[in-house]
């Protein structure tokens, strides 16, 4: 892959809320607002990136046993270095985002990708994913969060942009709207793939799998 | 190799995430070196941002720390002397409600500001919402006062009651600390309600033997005996009540306790209040107890309270029967003055030019005069007529009327004043260009003498508080009376019989036949009961069922003086549901019968809508009562 | 020659009874609710349903035309659907509110699930559902006759809703004294089909005479619900009369797709509904649980069948 290809992976091949299902939780519980969805993201990019680099230059140094405990700790540097800078110059948005902005730590793109990438790759090439996988996260968050404000408070961004007069449906903003936004989100995204013919090639191993007596498959099932 | 492996398993590892760990440590010591003052100055500025809201002309506080006013977080004082920020808080219905309250510095109020709180979403939260219209008028209705405020100084929020009193409760404290900082009066600091358990452990007691009826009791080593009882108040609460009493050597009461476990956080509760038990202290005997209210509101917790008290005096009197509880009468004009004070309190209003135009356009003239009939909050005389402000009750609280009247008594104008009904019906009459209201005034316009509920539009749907304006404008007309004709004044209880609900029935019933000598006698038949007195006077008995889903029925006392006529009634309706049902008790509905001589009469009282079945069961029951007498009884 | 038998799978013996004829017999037996509906709240009532039927219908052809799907238009199921969304909704509804409903209904939780068969819960009412958490304001306006206006006054309401919602100052239910003659008539405020208790039971007796649906469910929801009240200590009479319970009980707890096969299964099926419902309208903060209450037993469905699976004639019992 070359440096460009690393970079737009993650917007929508590889989107890493829609495609590979990582960091749901904050997605569905931010993206009640766009504007909220958009600092979410640029905060967990910001972390992303600088994790990323982090344990990029350090992946020949952190023994395999004890790889989980250093990056946790690393990424967790990141968040509360992040954390503490929102809170000084940013209030607005520390108070918008709340617990959401320490859970960072736990989102599980950061935890995946360092793992899946980082640990396996340069620094640059490391940065570039960080920055791509970062940025398809705002895109979606940005998508969501603006699909649910749209109909469910008639807002954008706070700027009303359906009039007063028509009611909004607010089941949007609630978690069942989420979810539902959500799941026409990902039907979207894998109705193009099969569309552009990108489909993605996904492997399930044979390890945990009940029929494996008794399944001709040969290499996992997709 | 073995060092190697030594190296590579056990010691590696550990240095990398130690090396980690003290970079990572760095990092974050660094950045909140940068960020920490940052934030502080943040966190500060906020705070001082409610407290420059509330007083935007300060430019700085000094905080006093040095106060011994209870309820009270923070005491600021204006730099340039603007004034003073006090933030205090008083108990709410789910936890604190945190105010902040400005004062100039001669103690007016300049603005209140209330701050978040835990209270439920849609009630007490509307005073923590600055786009909230109530909570915004609430605030409001504070500024410009001074000292320590009632509940109706101010605009309490409909169905937010004990939010909001707690909102009150937490301004007087602020006025409190005032007071004790800038005016340097002494502090008011409450007293921590004991439980009766806490109570009986601060005591040096001796167990003496229980009465029947009561829980326990002892004597102390003052010489004062303490009595414990278990009574219950709100019909659904799993648990009774826990009241202590203690009574001096004459049986006086020296001090309650009382434990409110099991009643309604926020209702019934206040039962166990510092001001509804203090009317406990030094009372004397039963009759003693007329004298003390029950809380509107409360009234099954704090009716609980009251009952309990009273067994534990009838118990020590049983004790002591030479004490002088024994003998206690009621307090000179107790009962009168309960009647009237338990009646919501009309407070007198001061009615500005514009209020008086409003109904009395020709006028130019207004001048203050003063009246004595009860239920009138103003009255003014002006050049072609009179304006009159009165009050009566309604469905949530108390309805105003001001009403104008020309120089022969009859009304050419009425206004309604704010008022706390309910929104949508009552509260319709202050609505601006609200239809029902302009016909409900304008069939008032040209009435004179007294008007009846079928003389005028009511407001469908608000049917009591359209009573409560035709009884209101009933007392302007009196009013008139009064100070134009110079007739005596109405006081309110007259006519009417005093309330006699919370009587027992004997004393109901002596009553009813004021001075003479009851004695028994066989009832008639269809009646429960019959006494007659040696005057020729008769107190008969008859029960109805009233509300068809009522567990008992109620118990009807009709009293005959002499001549026949109806002396008054007295109703046992706690069967009947309470708040609806037990207005067929209320001195209001029962005073209608007061003077009947016949069934005819009976056509001329009204029951009470919404309590249709409770009052027109009393109506049957006095029915036969009257029956039972014309048939046989009367001579 | 060789005799070679096809055998089929069973049943070999079938009645004439097809989707439509029972989707037919449904929407006769809703006939009476609907014509209730517009002599209690007027005209605008026929319109909220034409409106809602048709955009159903309309949803599912178009649906199928562009998924490529053979029409299933005609067994009648989108119209029971419409209907029966309809009656779930107060007069004053906007058409176009209805007609999203009536897509979440139809597209949502039927077609995207595989149509008639495959819905995990009853379409109309998720319908009903989400239209409750997502236009809350309008799905809980009420309007009233001057009938109901007298009645609500007599009562001294403070603010006038729905018989449930109905309480005096101290927040305590006013249920009781409601006239049981005007909860039976339906003469108070509440959505257009839950009102008239009476058009309900003629639909029911409808249904069970053409043996369209078994009165197992019905009976053990509205029972079960009897027998807690009573134990509440809450007027019995009036709870079962008030709010979406019959209604709820007769046409959308009793949908084929969403309940259980076996009589067994059905009767336990009421007995959940019965005490959910009890559950969320005496303990919880709602005046209605009739919804919920379906919606969480049709998802505990499958289980209900796994568990009163009935043994097949001539089977032997496991391990004998």
């Amino acid at each position: 892959m070359n440096k460009v290809q690393i970079f737009t992976n993650g917007l929508v091949k590889e989107n890493p809320v829609l495609r590979l299902v990582l960091g749901t939780c904050p997605t569905l519980a931010v993206t009640t607002m766009a504007f909220n969805g958009l600092g979410m993201g640029i905060a967990a990019t910001f972390v992303l990136f600088c994790s990323n680099i982090a344990i990029s230059l350090l992946r020949n140094v952190i023994p395999d046993k004890v790889r989980l405990p250093a990056y946790i700790t690393v990424i967790a540097t990141f968040v509360s270095i992040v954390q503490m800078l929102v809170k000084a110059y940013v209030p607005a948005l520390d108070k918008s985002l709340g617990v959401f902005l320490p859970l960072i730590v736990v989102n599980c793109i950061i935890l995946g990708r360092a793992e899946m990438f980082a640990s396996k790759n340069k620094p640059l090439d490391s940065a570039l994913d960080g920055l791509g996988m970062g940025l398809g996260f705002t895109l979606t968050l940005v998508l969501m969060g603006s699909i649910r404000e749209i109909l469910g408070s008639g807002t954008w961004f706070g700027m009303t942009v359906i009039p007063a007069s028509i009611d909004r449906f607010t089941f949007m903003t609630t978690p069942a709207g989420g979810f539902f936004t959500f799941g026409v989100l990902m039907a979207l995204v894998i109705f193009i793939e099969n569309k552009t013919g990108n489909k993605k090639e996904r492997s399930i191993g044979c390890e945990g799998c009940p029929s494996k007596s008794v399944c001709g498959a040969k290499g996992g099932c997709e | 190799m073995k060092n190697n492996s030594t190296w590579e398993n056990f010691l590696k590892p550990v240095v990398v995430l130690v090396v980690i760990c003290i970079v990572a440590s760095a990092a974050l010591a660094g950045t909140n070196q940068l960020t920490a003052p940052i934030i502080k100055a943040q966190e500060e500025a906020a705070a001082n941002a409610a407290y420059l809201e509330v007083l935007p002309e300060a430019d700085g506080f000094e905080e006093i720390t040095d106060f011994q006013s209870s309820n009270v977080t923070k005491a600021l004082k204006a730099t340039n002397d603007a004034g003073w920020v006090i933030q205090s808080y008083g108990k709410g219905f789910g936890g604190d409600v945190p105010v902040v309250v400005a004062f100039d510095s001669e103690g007016t109020i300049l603005k209140v500001k209330f701050m978040e709180n835990s209270e439920t979403a849609g009630f007490g939260q509307k005073l923590a919402d600055p786009a909230d219209a109530d909570g915004q008028k609430l605030a409001e209705s504070f500024v410009g006062k001074s000292g320590t405020l009632e509940a109706g100084d101010v605009d309490i929020i409909s169905g937010v009651t004990v939010s909001s009193k707690a909102a009150l409760a937490a301004v007087n404290s602020a006025v409190n600390c005032f007071n004790e900082v800038a005016l340097g009066q002494a502090a008011v600091v409450e007293e921590e309600q004991l439980t009766p358990d806490q109570a009986l452990e601060s005591m040096e007691l001796t167990e003496i033997e229980i009465p029947e009826g009561l829980t326990g009791a002892w004597e102390t080593a003052n010489g004062t005996t303490v009595l414990r009882v278990d009574s219950k108040g709100y019909e659904y609460e799993t648990a009774p009540m826990d009241v202590l009493v203690e009574f001096d050597a004459d049986g006086n009461i020296l001090n309650i306790w009382v434990g409110t476990d099991g009643q309604t956080a926020g209702i019934g509760d206040q039962a166990g209040s510092a001001e509804f038990l203090s009317q406990f202290k030094g009372v004397l005997g039963e009759a003693g107890l007329d004298g003390v209210d029950t809380i509107a509101g409360a009234t099954q917790s704090t009716t609980g309270v009251k009952k309990g008290v009273r067994k534990c005096i009838k118990a020590f009197v049983a004790m002591y029967p030479d004490c002088a509880a024994a003998t206690a009468v009621a307090p000179e004009g107790g009962d009168a003055e309960s009647e009237a004070s338990s009646e919501a309190a009309v407070e007198t209003v001061t009615l500005s030019d514009e209020d008086c135009k409003a109904v009395l356009p020709d006028a130019t003239t207004f001048e203050a005069v003063e009246s004595a009939t009860s239920g009138v909050q103003a009255a003014v005389k002006a050049d072609t007529g009179w304006v009159i402000q009165a009050s009566a009750k309604g469905f949530a609280g108390q309805v105003p009327v001001i009403v104008g009247l020309n120089a022969d008594g009859a009304i050419v104008g009425v206004s309604f004043p704010e008022n706390n009904e309910t929104a949508g019906y009552g509260a319709q009459l202050y609505e601006e260009g609200n239809e029902k209201a302009a016909a409900l005034a304008a069939s008032l316009v040209g009435k004179s003498g007294e008007v009846a509920i079928g003389d005028v539009d009511a407001i469908s749907g608000a049917t009591i508080s359209s009573k409560a304006v035709v009884e209101a404008v009933n007392t302007a007309l009196s009013c008139y009376n009064e100070v134009a004709l110079g007739q005596a004044p109405a006081a309110e209880g007259e006519g009417e019989g005093t309330d006699m609900s919370a009587m027992s029935a004997e004393e109901a019933r002596a009553a009813l036949a004021p001075g003479a000598t009851l004695t028994q006698i066989t009832a008639p038949e269809g009646l429960t009961d019959a006494w007659q007195g040696d005057d020729g006077s008769y107190v008969l008995y008859a029960e109805d069922m009233g509300w068809e889903y009522a567990g008992k029925p109620m118990t009807i006392a009709v009293g005959f003086d002499p001549n026949g006529a109806i002396t008054g009634v007295w109703v046992d309706a706690s069967s009947q549901t309470p708040g609806i049902g037990d207005q067929a008790a209320g001195a209001d509905y029962l005073g209608q019968y007061t003077g009947i001589t016949d069934e005819a009469g009976l056509d001329g009282v009204d029951t009470i809508a919404g309590a249709t079945q409770s009052t027109r069961g009393v109506k049957k029951a006095v029915r036969k009562c009257i029956q039972a007498y014309a048939a046989g009884l009367a001579s | 020659m060789e005799n070679r038998y096809m055998v089929t799978a069973s049943p070999h013996i079938v009645d004439r009874s097809s989707t439509r004829g029972l989707m037919g017999n449904v929407i006769i037996a809703l006939l009476p609710c609907v014509v209730a509906s517009a002599w209690i709240f007027g005209l605008r009532a026929l319109l909220v349903i034409g409106v809602t039927t048709a955009a159903c219908v309309g949803f599912e052809y178009l649906y199928c035309l562009l998924m490529k799907k053979p029409n299933p238009v005609g067994d009648l199921s989108a119209v029971v659907t419409g209907i029966i969304l309809a009656l779930n909704m107060p007069v004053s509804m906007p058409l176009w509110i209805a007609i999203v409903g009536a897509f979440i209904a139809i597209v949502v939780t039927k077609q995207l699930f595989g149509g008639l068969g495959f819905n995990f819960a009853n379409p109309a009412l998720v319908g009903r559902i989400v239209l409750f958490t997502g236009f809350a304001s309008r799905m809980t306006t009420w309007t009233f006759t001057s009938h109901m206006e007298e009645t609500l006054s007599g009562i001294d309401a403070a603010a006038s809703a729905t018989p449930l919602q109905v309480v005096d100052a101290a927040g305590n239910s006013l249920l009781g004294q409601y006239p049981i003659m005007d909860l039976f008539l339906g003469q108070h405020g509440g959505v257009l089909g839950e009102t008239c208790a009476l058009a309900i039971l003629i639909g029911f007796v409808w249904l069970v005479v053409t043996r369209t649906i078994s009165p197992a469910i019905p009976v053990t929801y509205v029972a079960t619900v009897a027998v807690i009240s009573a134990l509440a200590g809450k007027p019995v009479l009036a709870e079962l009369l008030a709010g979406g319970l019959l209604f709820g009980a007769v046409f959308m707890a009793t949908d084929y797709v969403t309940s259980p096969f076996t009589l067994k299964g059905k009767i336990v099926f009421g007995l959940g509904l019965g005490i959910i419902t009890c559950g969320i309208r005496y303990w919880a903060n709602m005046a209605e649980g009739v919804s919920y209450a379906i919606l969480f037993m049709n998802l505990m469905v499958p289980y209900i069948n796994d568990l009163t699976r009935q043994k097949p004639l001539g089977a032997k019992k496991k391990g004998a």
